[in-house]
């Protein structure tokens, strides 16, 4: 831990939060800055971001401690200049360097007029003007969190402290990244930092094997038993407690599971319960899968609040999918988690956590086994 | 509609015979790239139906960057009763192996540019582009399965103009499969100029000579052009009209009062909505034959449009019920400058552009001469001044112009002029 201690010496500290309420890091995101206030031990802290809300009441209670959130300003005013501006990516070679490889088309032909269209357009529409409030010199930059579709943020506060000379060249860059380590949505801004902070030794052996010539470092005390969504006392019931926690990138993983459940005969012992965005999500798969969603009845757990925490804590199985929530992680102590895999997208995004299973027959096998376990326990 | 157990039937310019089964067994996929391209192209596809074709039905996820998951492609398949096949669920297992080369390659491309153009990235998510690169990917990949699997004969998208239906008309193009394409709308001025160019159809079903005239100015091959007519509009149009009095009765609204229809758009594309929605309402409450009516985009959040109305009183209020319907019961529509507006012009309303605090969406009617606008509650008596006098003489040949530059011909038989341009793609002998 001296080492740390050591990396995290600093006078005025500048902290980028990235939140993405989509992977649900919030809360995390939180303690862990509230652990890194008290151990910086600055006479300043910064923290700028799309920032988690409970972070305005770790500002209020430390007076050391400054938010700098960039907030919405609602829509961009002129639609035509924001398309010209957006059609200006024309000329930046990334978009037309990736190339799909059948089709032979460039990102920007596929993806320019919409697929890229709604993040710019949320990225032109936050308040950047607030970045004017960052007072250096900052002699320690921190990054923690994930990455967001929306919000081209690290890059855009590390450009704005460089350009107004708020850091010096030499100044350190500590990354503490949150939720998935792989995979799409994974934290990108890592490759910049120049040291990488992490929980435990699994970790570690990820970033090792994604950068590396990145230098690590395992922060037991600083970053161990985060992952505390809501204490909860455990329920007894004759039903088990399966939530099924899946995000965009899973709707037919999902309805693949739903539709194995429904021809077991699980029905009668077990509750489930199944994460939603919002109102909509729920809706939505009301209309596409109705018939098998009346069998199970179930309860929505919407992802935007402390419910979401809570249902992951009380339920006895969690449901998990590769490249979604990291829920295997947050409950690596309670366990009870079966993460899927149907596309093989562990090879393609090197998953760090558990084994997935393959199909959804393994999953409601798996599943048989730990309420089988269960009830041997009660 | 016409049966297709009705005699042969002509195509209304008069060239393609369409004959009862002329269709059987032709192997003709189509793809919806989002949720309504089901719904614009329906009148063909039941035709299809009828005529024998083997229409296969796909379609994809939704993937909006997990902003929600409002409008699943597929939903107006289910809702149809259509058999349909959903790459992901169908060949995502497949490709993913495939995709780790590409993905990788694509990773390493977008870090180096991270690290030697940095200011794209200062402006552009980054997470967003993986993710898209990702999703682009393997879409790529999929559709090339679902070719695999289907080998159409034909292949038919609303348009072409969309990242899910752009690489599967690509690779069905290499292939030297057909590609029928349609027009989702007028095209927004918003647009830039050179898009609409076709480049990925064998053929381009057009509503008249407005789209033709940009196509071609884009750089669309003329010979690839076909102006059809509007189908959604054509076969309901007459119906609708002439149905008017029971729809509204339909839609418990009054038979006596004049309705003001607000077309509403996405909700994030009206800033002053709230604003808007209590100036009409106060308008129309002081007025006894005035009956408020609003229809709300079909995507908009529940909560957001109720916590627009809890200040509006009165007010019938829809959003799934069928658009076109209530234009035919409304007496004077308003709208921001959204396509609806065009089709409440074909319908023969008036059209009120509102203008409030600028942000035309897509279509500056006001601009075009074809409505009036209102930017301020102090406009809105024009409303008065529409129903007791009409719209001035200028407006009203203005919008004939448009309307017929932008329909072409509302004489029922677009459906039969498509169908036509499905026959000679099968059947290159075919005139059409």
């Amino acid at each position: 831990m001296a080492a740390a201690e050591q990396f995290l010496k600093s006078n005025n500290t500048l902290i980028i939060a990235i939140d993405n309420p989509h992977l649900c890091l919030g809360r995390r995101i939180s303690a862990i800055i509230d652990r890194l206030v008290g151990r910086l031990g600055a006479k300043k802290v910064t923290v700028c971001g799309n920032c988690p809300p409970e972070l305005a009441t770790l500002a209020h209670r430390n007076p050391a401690m400054r938010l700098i959130p960039i907030a919405s300003l609602g829509h961009v005013e002129n639609e035509v200049e924001f398309m010209r501006s957006f059609n200006s990516f024309d000329t930046v070679p990334l978009l037309r360097q990736i190339r799909m490889p059948v089709s032979g088309l460039d990102l920007y032909d596929v993806a320019g007029f919409d697929g890229l269209l709604y993040p710019y357009r949320a990225s032109c529409e936050l308040d950047w003007s607030i970045l004017d409030g960052l007072e250096g010199p900052y002699d320690l930059l921190v990054i923690v969190g994930g990455s967001h579709f929306n919000y081209p943020l690290p890059e855009r506060i590390l450009a704005e402290v460089k350009s107004r000379r708020l850091i010096a060249p030499e100044t350190r860059c500590i990354g503490v990244p949150v939720g998935p380590l792989t995979g799409p949505l994974s934290p990108h801004w890592i490759g910049s930092c120049d040291r990488v902070l992490l929980p435990e030794a699994r970790a570690l052996g990820v970033l090792e094997k994604l950068y590396p010539d990145l230098p690590g470092e395992v922060c037991g005390d600083l970053l161990a038993d985060i992952p505390q969504p809501v204490s909860v006392e455990p329920e007894t019931s004759d039903r088990l407690n399966v939530l099924i926690d899946w995000t965009f990138l899973h709707t037919w993983q999902l309805k693949a599971i739903l539709s194995e459940l429904a021809q077991c005969d699980l029905r009668s012992r077990i509750r489930l319960s199944l994460t939603a965005i919002s109102e909509e999500t729920s809706q939505m798969l009301w209309a596409k899968w109705s018939s098998i969603l009346e069998d199970f009845a179930p309860e929505w757990v919407y992802t935007n609040g402390n419910e979401y925490y809570r249902a992951v804590s009380e339920a006895d199985v969690v449901i998990g999918f590769v490249c979604g929530r990291d829920v295997w992680a947050w409950r690596r102590e309670q366990g009870g988690v079966i993460v899927c895999d149907f596309a093989g997208w562990r090879r393609a995004f090197e998953f760090e956590g558990p084994d997935p299973v393959a199909s959804p027959k393994q999953c409601v096998s798996q599943l048989e086994q730990l309420i089988a376990l269960a009830g041997e326990r009660r | 509609m016409m049966s297709a157990q009705n005699a042969k039937t002509t195509a209304a310019d008069g060239s393609a015979v369409i004959e009862p089964g002329c269709l059987a067994g032709r192997r003709i996929l189509f793809f919806a790239g989002l949720v309504h391209h089901y719904q614009r192209l329906a009148p063909l596809l039941c035709r299809l139906d009828e005529l024998g074709a083997n229409v296969i039905y796909a379609t994809t996820q939704n993937v909006n960057f997990g902003c929600d998951f409002k409008g699943d492609f597929e939903v107006p398949l289910v809702q149809a009763g259509k058999r349909y096949i959903f790459l992901p669920e169908h060949f995502e297992a497949e490709v993913a192996n495939d995709l780790v080369l590409d993905y990788r390659r694509a990773e390493r491309t977008i870090a180096e540019a991270v690290r030697s153009t940095p200011q794209w990235s200062i402006r552009l998510s980054v997470a967003a582009v993986r993710l898209r690169t990702m999703i682009g990917l393997e879409h790529d990949r999929l559709v090339r399965k679902l070719l695999d699997h289907v080998e159409p004969e034909l292949v038919l998208v609303l348009h072409e103009y969309n990242c899910w239906a752009r690489p599967l008309c690509a690779q069905a193009i290499a292939r030297d499969i057909p590609v029928l394409s349609f027009i989702e709308g007028v095209p927004y001025e918003t647009l830039p100029q050179g898009m609409l160019n076709g480049q990925l159809s064998s053929r381009i079903c057009l509503w008249g000579q407005a789209h033709y005239r940009r196509m071609v100015a884009d750089g669309a091959e003329p010979a690839k052009l076909a102006i059809i007519g509007a189908m959604h509009l054509d076969i309901v149009r007459n119906t609708y009209l002439a149905e008017a009095k029971q729809l509204r009765a339909q839609f418990d609204l009054s038979p006596k009062k004049k309705i003001i229809l607000l077309l509403m758009p996405r909700l994030c594309y009206l800033d002053a909505a709230d604003q808007i929605i209590r100036a009409l309402t106060d308008f129309v409450r002081e007025r006894r034959g005035y009956q408020f009516v609003i229809k709300w985009h079909s995507h908009d959040r529940v909560e957001e449009i109720d916590r627009l109305c809890t200040c509006v009183n009165g007010t019938k209020h829809f959003q799934s019920e069928n658009t076109l319907q209530l234009i035919a019961c409304a007496d004077v529509v308003l709208c921001s400058g959204t396509m609806a507006g065009t089709e409440a012009l074909a319908f023969g309303k008036p059209v009120i552009e509102i203008n409030w605090q600028g942000r035309n969406v897509n279509i500056n009617y006001s601009a075009r001469g074809i409505a009036q606008e209102v930017c301020s509650p102090q406009d809105l008596p024009l409303i008065d001044e529409i129903i007791t006098n009409g719209r001035p003489k200028p407006i009203i040949e203005a919008v004939e112009k448009f309307v017929a530059d932008t329909f072409s011909t509302l004489d029922g038989r677009s459906v039969d002029r498509a169908v036509g341009q499905v026959l000679s793609l099968l059947n290159p002998c075919t005139k059409s």
